[in-house]
């Protein structure tokens, strides 16, 4: 995965959480974020799809334990 | 993060995405004079984001909402127990947030499917009833998103046993209940339409979460709720100032003549007729028409009259403006004519550069970003849906005729304070050369065709114009404007002849639109070195006065010319270029002066 990829999905992350810091991580989940209730979690999905021009399916939305699996479901959207 | 949010226009709402409209609207802070609304909110499908989505606009269109948002799914406990929150919370609004996903599963579970629509309207109207009777709060129906459930194919609908044929019947009865009710309906279903049902309706969202709708779309359907909300505040939009040259036309008049305006059944010109049918049937509801343009009266008085396929006359505007002045005051002059408040007005026009003045003259005024294809005028209109209201009443059409026959602004009005300062902030670029193969086709155009701000209007042949650019005896230039809004191309163009001592001023033309944005100035001093690379003292003036370019009788006066008498119809004017003194214009100058003999 490349940094200008995790970086363009940080953007989201910093634009939806309203936090210009904020430093993604694999291990990151959502009580490690201020703000990431159920409603941040929809906008977040969105967010990402939006930016990528993906759409996650039902089961993928469910399925995310923490970041790493959102990037590396994300990232395998793009690549094929 | 106190930080207040970017000013916006409330139509550029709808685009907003749903993360920044929120924390837009978290930013806004509450002043004394914004209006509180009480709004409860009663959902059959998730509420959390459609509240903040709502509030947020409310916010940012300087109203202070109170919402009250009930536990999902709880309509009808709500509703008919006389101590709820609902009650209690004293709103002014009852928002009905219903949606076809909760009805098919009260569908589904239904033996009668025939009577479905009606037993609904029933159970709905019941829930009206008994809101009247515990609270004098308008309230606000959502209508349902005909579903993607195509049991019958092509069919479905007709069938009334279908949950497609059910939904739309249930939406026909809605309009008329809600009308014999005083309640008043929020068309989701038109929201839905517009924006794509495959894309609105996200089915996921539904099944993770109760969403009815995308809540990238919530932005669109809340400020179209807030639409309704302010309406019955009387917050609406009453006049409608219109653009011509490329607005309601296709062209320029000043410089195309009416015989090259596009209007009518072909390409372009159908894209335009259609769009003045759209704004006549605005008319006919009871909004004002008014005009604001940079042309000569006489002309577009001459065009509304007498071309033969435009759709708008004379008489359907209120008021006509059509000068070369700034459109800030001329707007203004429309309101004082008008008498209405600057927040019920609508400012359209297809040049960037008079939306942005408007804009930061009258921040009021809504001025939306058109589409650049006339033929998605209509639909833009649609998206922000700008035009709130009920059928015209009588006053409404009274008020019309009223001003009819009210022609342009008698009284001079100041210039716009501001508009030195905007013009300065342009970031504007000239780019300037000598009339070459690229530049000749667009200069034969504004020698044939100019009249108004045309100095001499002598209509050049394309061989005169080669000649005068291969000749040593004399210098020509175009005029090439662009700035952060975008390039207007060529704009001016000028032709210099050398007669012993002096520099002779053969053609000056400039496109009207560029008007006061102190081209003139740069021109003249353009003119002056050119007249030095032809080693010239001097510069004469020609002004030779025909029934269009009034506009330009004084302008050589006014830029350090004096008076050098008469040359048979023509005035002369000159100037002795020691005497020239140059000013500080904001326009940045591009592209290397010509080389000249040494």
């Amino acid at each position: 995965m490349r940094d200008d990829f995790i970086e363009r999905v940080q953007n989201v992350f910093r634009e939806v959480f309203e936090n210009d810091t904020l430093a993604i991580f694999n291990e990151m989940q959502a009580k490690d974020v201020k703000g990431w209730d159920s409603l941040a979690h929809v906008n977040l999905i969105m967010a990402l799809e939006d930016s990528f021009q993906v759409r996650f399916t039902t089961r993928e939305v469910m399925g995310f334990q923490n970041v790493g699996e959102m990037l590396a479901c994300l990232h395998g959207k793009l690549a094929g | 993060m106190t930080e207040p949010p970017p000013t916006r226009q409330t139509w550029e709402l709808p685009d907003l995405p749903l993360h920044r409209l929120i924390s837009e609207g978290r930013r806004v802070t509450r002043t004394e004079d914004a209006g509180i609304l009480r709004i409860a909110v009663l959902g059959d499908a998730a509420t959390q984001h459609y509240c903040q989505a709502l509030g947020a606009v409310l916010k940012l269109r300087g109203w202070w909402p109170e919402l009250y948002e009930a536990e999902f799914d709880t309509i009808a406990q709500e509703v008919l127990d006389p101590a709820s929150g609902l009650y209690r919370s004293g709103p002014d609004f009852v928002v009905l947030f219903m949606t076809a996903q909760a009805l098919w599963h009260r569908f589904s579970a239904t033996a009668d499917k025939g009577s479905f629509a009606d037993d609904s309207l029933a159970r709905i109207v019941e829930l009206w009833t008994q809101l009247k009777t515990h609270s004098t709060a308008t309230i606000v129906q959502h209508n349902f998103v005909v579903p993607l459930n195509r049991s019958h194919g092509n069919h479905t609908p007709a069938i009334a046993e279908t949950f497609v044929g059910a939904v739309t019947q249930l939406n026909a009865l809605l309009v008329d209940a809600a009308a014999a009710h005083g309640v008043v309906l929020v068309d989701t279903e038109f929201q839905a339409s517009y924006h794509g049902k495959r894309h609105w309706l996200d089915e996921r969202l539904w099944c993770q979460a109760r969403q009815g709708l995308s809540p990238s779309f919530l932005p669109s359907l809340a400020k179209s709720v807030s639409d309704l909300l302010l309406a019955e505040r009387g917050v609406c939009v009453k006049c409608v100032v219109v653009d011509l040259d490329n607005t309601i036309w296709g062209g320029i008049l000043a410089e195309d003549g009416r015989d090259l305006i596009e209007i009518g059944q072909t390409e372009l010109g159908l894209a335009f007729y259609r769009f003045q049918l759209f704004l006549l049937e605005l008319k006919l509801r009871g909004v004002i028409l008014a005009i604001c343009s940079k042309n000569n009266e006489h002309d577009v008085v001459d065009m509304l009259d007498n071309h033969p396929d435009m759709i708008l006359r004379r008489n359907d505007f209120a008021v006509i403006v059509a000068n070369f002045d700034d459109k800030v005051s001329n707007i203004l002059a429309i309101r004082d004519k008008l008498n209405l408040g600057l927040e019920s007005f609508v400012f359209l026009d297809d040049t960037a550069f008079e939306r942005a003045l408007v804009r930061k003259g009258l921040p009021q005024v809504q001025v939306p970003e058109l589409s650049e294809d006339p033929a998605d005028f209509i639909a833009d209109l649609a998206r922000w849906n700008l035009f709130e209201g009920r059928a015209a009443t009588a006053e409404d059409l009274a008020r019309l005729s009223y001003y009819r026959g009210e022609d342009a602004r008698r009284e001079i009005r100041a210039k716009f304070a501001g508009l030195d300062e905007f013009v300065a902030d342009l970031g504007m670029t000239a780019e300037v050369k000598a009339f070459d193969g690229f530049s000749l086709p667009r200069v034969l155009q504004l020698v044939n065709r100019s009249n108004q701000f045309n100095l001499t209007t002598i209509r050049h042949t394309e061989a005169d114009l080669q000649r005068f650019a291969a000749d040593a005896q004399c210098a020509t230039f175009t005029v090439r404007l662009a700035d952060r809004l975008g390039d207007n191309g060529i704009i001016a163009a000028v032709i210099l002849r050398k007669a012993g001592s002096d520099a002779v001023v053969d053609t000056w033309i400039m496109s009207c639109r560029v008007l006061g944005r102190r081209v003139e100035e740069l021109t003249v001093q353009l003119i002056v070195e050119r007249a030095k690379d032809l080693g010239c003292a001097r510069v004469v003036g020609r002004y030779t006065p025909t029934e269009k370019n009034a506009l330009v009788e004084n302008l050589y006066l006014q830029h350090g010319f004096s008076d050098a008498g008469v040359d048979g119809a023509t005035r002369l004017y000159c100037m002795d270029i020691q005497h020239y003194s140059p000013r500080t214009i904001p326009i940045a100058i591009q592209g290397a002066r010509p080389v000249t003999a040494t």
